[in-house]
């Protein structure tokens, strides 16, 4: 991310959609 | 002091300073990185500014450290500056040096396609450390 390179931003904002929608998925829909 | 010490004390240093700044923003509490997870919750937005924070103090020296032509406690750089002048660190080798010469991708485009394009040693993986056994395991076989 410090590099700001298009891959580390992409892939962060990845890593933390799942983790969001996993954590949705788990308290809000289960 | 030796610089092999230096260099351990400094990863030493940076560990803690890591670890106290977990611990000050309270992200070593799962339920404040869950808090920040749950967006459709009651949504906590401190690990966002935790972030912000690490990237302030991160984003300026990855811009600085290239610069430099070696690390301070270090005889020399073992991270490879790229050919062309981006100013950035390729930390693997580059692609094309594993690919070898005159090989560009399929899906490389424009600045990239050339920079792979140009004609470069080949690597061979065991130059590259990737393959064979590694020093330990060569010291041992030869003392058996």
């Amino acid at each position: 991310m410090a590099r700001l390179s298009r891959r580390s931003v992409v892939s962060t904002a990845t890593f933390f959609g799942v983790a969001m929608l996993t954590v949705f998925v788990t308290r809000h829909v289960l | 002091m030796a610089s092999g010490a230096l260099r351990v004390i400094a990863a030493l240093v940076s560990g803690l300073v890591f670890g106290l700044g977990l611990a000050v923003s309270g992200m070593m509490n799962p339920a404040k990185v869950i808090g920040f997870l749950d967006v459709a919750g009651d949504w906590d937005p401190t690990l966002a500014f935790v972030m912000i924070g690490a990237l302030l103090v991160a984003v300026p020296a990855y811009r600085f450290i290239p610069k430099r032509p070696r690390p301070v406690w270090k005889k020399a750089s073992t991270c490879r500056r790229s050919r062309q002048s981006t100013g950035r660190w390729s930390w693997a080798p580059p692609l094309r040096d594993r690919l070898g010469p005159r090989r560009v991708l399929p899906r490389a485009r424009g600045r990239r396609a050339r920079h792979w394009a140009r004609p470069g040693p080949r690597v061979r993986r065991s130059d590259a450390g990737g393959d064979g056994p590694s020093r330990v395991a060569k010291g041992l076989l030869e003392a058996l």
